[in-house]
């Protein structure tokens, strides 16, 4: 069953926004940061996705289920850390710049991963593929709207069942910005009947 | 959307408003980062234990004398954890959680412990060797003993 929006939250007004689901007190972004930096709520999803950490990839990055919980929490802090940054920035004037954030995934869909190198457990300065990712669908240029987000334990997003969740979630959302004529810049003409 | 409005006045528009829940989250976190992060490594330890030792949540709750609900806000990785506290999950998983002067001692005893155990067939052949020595000779020199036994 797919969730239904209940409306959209600013994040950083004019170019970041979140969606929040009917049933879900916070939106998106929030009670993502929220899940993911608690350990015991990761070493719940770790346990219920522990074959997923047995594949080849992790085996060969030598990253156990323990690992990955305290890896996970680390970067969930350390990512909303770095959107701290980017809010506070904007105190002093600064504009950020989220063309550069978020990476193209396909057509309107882009996700962001945290990339600036930050010192995490057990990695001993090595690097070490980031798990969370946060999507969201470009409305314009440096505007973004987030539509959810997930612990990434995959190579591939139809890997794995939760992961589908997130796609029917960007799905729901560009359904419905295409309903709101603010997708698709060629529909404009029939916007007419929209306050 | 009205035609006058752009993509992201309408954004602005039926916007709720300003999401401050993760601000004022993340700047309390960056305030308190310090003691934050010991109480994360805190919850992290006792998972780790607790998979170890294969022991459900409930259980430790039992073993620690306080509701499964306590557990839970102890293992958020967010709880401000006394040191009664700590004692109680130590003293229910038969771990060392923080280490202190003390423990660090008697960690250090567990170490020559080791050491003594892993010398025992050592031990046990002087002392075979000794049940069977007509003479003994003692030198003792710089607070080195040797015996040479014949």
């Amino acid at each position: 069953m797919s969730l239904k929006i209940k409306g959209i939250k600013t994040i950083f007004k004019d170019h970041l926004y979140s969606v929040q689901y009917e049933g879900y007190s916070e939106s998106e972004f929030t009670r993502l940061f929220k899940l993911w930096k608690n350990p015991e709520n990761v070493d719940l999803f770790i346990d219920t996705y522990k074959d997923l950490m047995k594949s080849p990839f992790w085996v060969e990055q030598g990253i156990s289920a323990s690992d990955a919980r305290r890896l996970i929490t680390q970067e969930a802090v350390a990512t909303e850390s770095h959107f701290l940054d980017l809010y506070l920035n904007t105190m002093n004037g600064d504009v950020p710049d989220f063309n550069q954030e978020f990476v193209f995934l396909d057509k309107q869909v882009f996700e962001f991963r945290l990339r600036s190198k930050h010192k995490m457990y057990g990695t001993h300065g090595k690097d070490h593929p980031s798990f969370l990712r946060i999507y969201a669908i470009k409305v314009e240029n440096n505007c973004f709207l987030i539509t959810g987000g997930a612990i990434k334990l995959t190579h591939r997003m139809d890997e794995a069942a939760y992961l589908q969740e997130e796609v029917r979630k960007l799905n729901t959302v560009h359904d419905w910005l295409e309903q709101e004529y603010i997708l698709d810049g060629e529909d404009l003409n029939n916007y007419e009947s929209y306050e | 959307m009205n035609k006058n409005m752009s993509k992201v006045d309408f954004l602005n528009k039926i916007s709720a408003g300003q999401d401050t829940e993760w601000l004022k989250e993340a700047m309390w976190r960056r305030e308190n980062a310090a003691w934050l992060k010991k109480s994360m490594d805190i919850a992290n330890d006792v998972l780790d234990e607790l998979h170890r030792q294969k022991m459900s949540k409930s259980d430790f709750a039992r073993a620690m004398g306080v509701s499964p609900q306590r557990v839970t806000t102890l293992l958020s990785g967010k709880e401000k954890m006394n040191l009664e506290t700590i004692s109680k999950m130590e003293e229910a998983l038969h771990v060392t959680l923080v280490r202190t002067g003390s423990n660090v001692e008697d960690s250090a005893s567990e170490k020559h412990r080791h050491v003594a155990s892993f010398m025992l067939p050592l031990v046990h052949y002087a002392t075979e060797s000794l049940k069977s020595a007509d003479n003994i000779f003692v030198n003792s020199k710089r607070g080195k003993v040797e015996l040479n036994c014949i």
